[in-house]
C-alpha cells in the first residue's frame, strides 16, 4: 500500500467525530476523583476511619458512586474527536464546552498505552505531544486500537511532509538532505529486541540495592511490620537493656555476627535482583525498538503495553551509562533525549546496537575522544575537599573525638588521588556533526550532540578559571544539555564560534 | 541521493568570531538605578542601626556592638554598590547577523549567545522603575531557556526586537506590542559580521560564505 493509499485509509478512519468507548467512562470518573486531589481523599478517608461520622454518612456513599459514574457518563458523551482538513479536532466538558483544535503538522508524538483493561478490550490510550510555542498535551483514554493507529500514522505523515516542505524551501543542499531522503523508505527494521533471558541479564545489571529502592514506601510503615513478622527483637532487646541496665546481656560470638552481616547482604542483594528482574519485567516485557519511515518506535511492557514514537530528528542528546556489572556482561543503557515528555530509553544495549542508534541519529562517523580537560579540575577539587576538611578538624577536635579528628585531613590526599583518576578518564572530542564526552570512572559514561541542537550557548568563566585563562561551555538543546566543564579559553571560544557557524549555516531544524 | 561522505577539519580560527566585536554597553540610567537602589539599602542600613543604637543605649546596654555591627553592613552595601558599577559597565551585548550575544557578572564572567533562528518568542517588560527610567528588558526565549536583556533603552529594546522579529522563526501573535515603525534605531547598531572565510569543508556539506539567511516564516504544508 503506498503512502497516500495509507493516508486516505486513515483519514476516512477519523473523518467522522467519535466518541470513546463507553470503557472511557471509568477513566474518565477516575479523572474526576484524582482532580480532587489526593490530599483532600486522605483526608476524607481519616475522617471516616475516626468513626466520628454516624452511620447515616455512608449511606451517602452510593449517591457518590452514582454522581461520579453520571458525570463521567456525561464527560465521556460530550467528549469527541474528529479530524477535519488538517486539524484534529477535540471536544470536551462538563459544564462548558471547551474546543481544541490542534494542526496535525504540529503534533510532535502519539504514544499508546494498553494497560490491562485496555489490553483486554482491544482498547488503547492515546498520549498527544505537541511541543512548541504553546505546549499542548492531552491524552484519550479509550479508543480501538487501529483508530488510534491511524491516528499515528496520520500525525506523522503531516509532520513529515511539514518537515520535508520546509527543508526544501529553506536550502538546496541542505545537511541534512540524506535524512531527508531516508524517510521515504517504509520498511520496518528491528532494531532492538529483548527475550526474558536479556531481560534477566539487564536486571542483574543493576547496583544489587537498586531493587530495595521499591521497598522504600514500606520503611513508613518498618515498625509495624517488624512486629507482624516477629522481627522486633532488637527493640526488645533494647528495652531489656534500659529497663535494666545490670541483666547481663548474653554476648554474641563475632564471627556469628560476620556470618549475620554476610547472610543479611546476601539475602538483601537476591531480594534487590529479584525485585528488579519484577521490575524489568513489568516494564520491558517483549520491547522491541523499530525503525520505520516516520522514525523510531518501542513498545514494550507486561501489563501496561507503551508505545512511544520519536522521528530521529527529535532526539536532541544521546548518553550512555554503564556499571562495572553492566560492563561485565556486555550491555550499557542508552538514553536518547528527545524533545517532550518520553525518551526513548534503551537497556540492556549492546556496543552493535549502539553503533546503529548512533548511526541512525547523528551522521558520519563519531569525533575521536581525545581531547582533556583541564589538570586544574584536580586543583579545584583539592582545594574545596581540603577547606571542608580543615573546617571539620577544627569542629572534631574540639568536640569528644578530640586529636582524632585530624584523619578528616586525610580526605585531602585521598580527594586528589581520585580527582586525578578521574581527571584522567575524562575526554573529549568534535567534528562537524558530532560532540561527544565520555567519562570511565566507576560508571563509564557517554554523551553526545549534534551542534546544530544548540538552542544557546555559553561561554563562563569563575573567577577561579579566570585566573587561569580557563572556561566552561554549556550548550543547551531543546531537552538536555551538554557541559564542558574546564576547557583552555581559547579553545571554548572557538568551540562557541564553531557551534554557532554550524547553527545559523545550516537549513537543517533542530527538530 | 548519497554523495561520497567527507567530514574534514574544519580550521576554527577561519571562522566568526564572536569575541574579536565590541559589546554594546547598557543604558547609563541602569547604573544609575542600581545606584540608587544601593544608596536607599545603605540608608535603610544606616537608620536602622541608628534606631537600634539608640534602644540600646536607652536600656543601658553598650552601644559598640549595634555601632560595629552597622559599620560592617554598610560596608557590605558599599561593596556592592562597587561590585555592582564594575558589573553593569562589563555587561553587554552584541548583534551579529545571526545571532544575539549577551555578557555579564563581575567575579564569574559569562557570554550567553542565543541564535536567531532558535528564538521562539521576544517579549519586552517593563517595570514601574523601568518606567521612570525609561529603560526596558528584551527577553528572548528559546525551546531551551530564555536570555533577559535589562537595562537597555526603549529605543533600543524595541529595535532589537525588530532585528530579531525580522531573522527569527517567530510567530506574529507572541508579540504583545505593536511593531515600532523606522527600523533600527541608532543606539544598537547590528555588528554586520565579516564574510566567512570559506572553511576547507566540503562544499556539499556546508554552505558557502556567505551564510544564507535563516528561514523566516515556517512553510505550511500548502506550499
Amino acid at each position: 500500500m503506498t503512502d497516500l493509499e495509507t493516508s486516505d485509509t486513515d483519514r476516512a478512519a477519523l473523518s467522522e467525530p467519535s466518541r470513546q468507548s463507553p470503557l472511557a467512562v471509568v477513566f474518565l470518573a477516575w479523572r474526576v476523583v484524582r482532580g480532587i486531589s489526593v490530599v483532600n481523599l486522605i483526608v476524607l478517608g481519616a475522617v471516616l476511619t475516626t468513626n466520628q461520622l454516624p452511620v447515616s454518612a455512608f449511606a451517602l456513599a452510593p449517591l457518590v458512586v452514582g454522581g461520579l459514574g453520571i458525570l463521567g457518563l456525561i464527560s465521556w458523551w460530550r467528549y469527541t474527536f474528529v479530524v477535519d482538513g488538517d486539524e484534529l479536532v477535540v471536544s470536551r466538558g462538563v459544564v462548558s464546552q471547551n474546543r481544541l483544535v490542534i494542526p496535525l503538522d504540529r503534533v510532535q508524538s502519539v504514544s499508546l498505552e494498553q494497560g490491562l483493561l485496555h489490553r483486554a478490550t482491544g482498547l488503547t490510550r492515546v498520549g498527544l505531544d505537541t511541543a512548541g510555542s504553546a505546549e499542548v498535551e492531552f491524552s484519550i483514554d479509550a479508543i480501538p486500537l487501529d483508530q488510534a493507529e491511524s491516528l499515528q500514522r496520520l500525525a506523522a505523515d503531516y509532520r513529515r511532509r511539514s518537515e520535508r516542505s520546509r527543508d526544501a524551501t529553506v536550502e538546496q543542499h541542505a545537511v541534512g538532505s540524506d535524512q531527508i531522503g531516508s524517510q521515504e523508505h517504509e520498511e520496518t527494521e528491528v532494531l532492538v529486541t529483548r527475550n526474558f533471558g536479556q531481560l534477566v541479564r539487564i536486571a542483574f545489571g543493576h547496583w544489587p540495592w537498586a531493587g530495595l529502592v521499591l521497598l522504600a514506601p514500606l520503611l513508613a510503615a518498618a515498625d509495624d511490620i517488624a512486629e507482624l513478622i516477629g522481627l522486633d527483637f532488637l527493640n526488645r532487646l533494647e528495652e531489656q537493656v534500659g529497663g535494666s541496665p545490670d541483666t547481663a546481656v548474653p554476648s554474641i560470638p563475632i564471627g556469628l555476627i560476620v556470618a549475620g552481616v554476610v547472610l543479611a547482604i546476601a539475602v538483601g542483594a537476591i531480594l534487590s535482583w529479584s525485585l528488579q528482574l519484577v521490575r524489568q519485567v513489568l516494564t520491558d516485557w517483549d520491547l522491541t525498538v523499530t525503525r520505520t519511515g516516520r522514525g523510531l518506535r518501542r513498545v514494550a511492557g507486561l501489563t501496561n503495553r507503551t508505545s512511544v514514537g520519536s522521528s530521529l530528528d527529535r532526539v536532541q542528546v544521546l548518553r550512555t551509562s554503564a556499571i562495572p556489572m553492566q560492563r561485565w556482561l556486555g550491555i550499557a543503557r542508552l538514553n536518547m533525549v528527545t524533545v517532550g515528555d518520553t525518551n526513548l530509553v534503551v537497556p540492556g544495549t549492546t556496543q552493535s546496537e549502539l553503533e546503529r542508534f548512533r548511526e541512525l541519529v547523528f551522521e558520519g562517523p563519531g569525533p575521536d575522544l581525545d581531547r582533556r580537560l583541564s589538570p586544574a579540575m584536580v586543583v579545584l577539587a583539592v582545594r574545596n575537599a581540603a577547606v571542608v576538611a580543615v573546617l571539620a578538624t577544627v569542629f572534631l577536635v574540639q568536640s569528644p573525638v578530640g586529636w582524632w579528628g585530624a584523619l578528616a585531613l586525610l580526605a585531602v590526599p585521598i580527594e586528589f588521588v581520585m580527582a586525578r583518576w578521574r581527571l584522567r578518564r575524562q575526554r573529549w572530542g568534535l567534528t562537524t556533526n558530532r560532540l561527544g564526552r565520555v567519562s570511565r570512572f566507576v560508571t563509564h559514561r557517554t554523551e553526545e550532540i549534534d551542534p546544530i541542537k544548540a538552542q544557546s550557548v555559553t561561554v563562563r568563566q569563575s573567577f577561579f578559571q579566570r585566573r587561569r585563562d580557563l572556561a566552561s561551555v554549556h550548550i543547551r538543546a531543546a531537552e538536555g544539555r551538554f557541559e564542558l566543564p574546564m576547557i583552555p579559553l581559547a579553545e571554548a571560544t572557538a568551540l562557541r564560534d564553531l557551534i554557532l557557524y554550524r547553527v545559523e549555516s545550516t537549513g537543517r531544524s533542530w527538530m | 541521493m548519497s554523495t561520497e561522505f567527507l567530514n574534514p577539519a574544519i580550521d576554527v580560527g577561519d571562522l566568526p568570531q564572536v569575541d574579536q566585536h565590541a559589546f554594546e554597553p547598557l543604558h547609563p540610567n541602569f547604573l544609575r538605578a542600581k545606584m540608587a537602589g544601593a544608596a536607599l539599602t545603605a540608608a535603610v542600613v544606616a537608620a536602622i542601626t541608628v534606631v537600634v543604637a539608640i534602644f540600646v543605649q536607652s536600656e543601658g546596654g553598650r552601644t559598640t556592638v549595634v555601632v560595629v555591627a552597622g559599620l560592617v553592613a554598610l560596608f557590605l552595601v558599599v561593596l556592592s554598590a562597587v561590585l555592582q558599577r564594575v558589573a553593569v559597565r562589563y555587561m553587554g551585548y552584541l548583534v551579529r547577523e545571526h545571532d544575539l550575544s549577551y555578557r555579564y557578572g563581575v567575579l564569574s564572567r559569562t557570554t550567553q549567545t542565543i541564535p536567531f533562528s532558535r528564538v521562539q518568542h521576544v517579549s519586552i517588560d517593563r517595570g514601574p522603575v523601568e518606567r521612570r527610567l525609561g529603560l526596558a528588558t528584551l527577553r528572548l526565549r528559546s525551546a531551551g531557556g530564555v536570555i533577559a536583556i535589562a537595562g537597555l533603552s526603549v529605543d533600543a529594546a524595541t529595535s532589537l526586537r525588530e532585528v530579531v522579529v525580522a531573522r527569527a522563526d517567530v510567530e506574529p501573535e507572541d508579540f504583545d506590542e505593536p511593531a515600532a515603525p523606522g527600523g533600527l534605531a541608532p543606539s544598537p547598531p547590528p555588528v554586520s559580521p565579516p564574510p566567512i572565510a570559506p572553511p576547507p569543508i566540503a562544499p556539499s556539506s556546508i554552505t558557502p560564505s556567505p551564510i544564507t539567511p535563516p528561514p523566516t516564516a515556517p512553510s505550511s504544508i500548502d506550499d
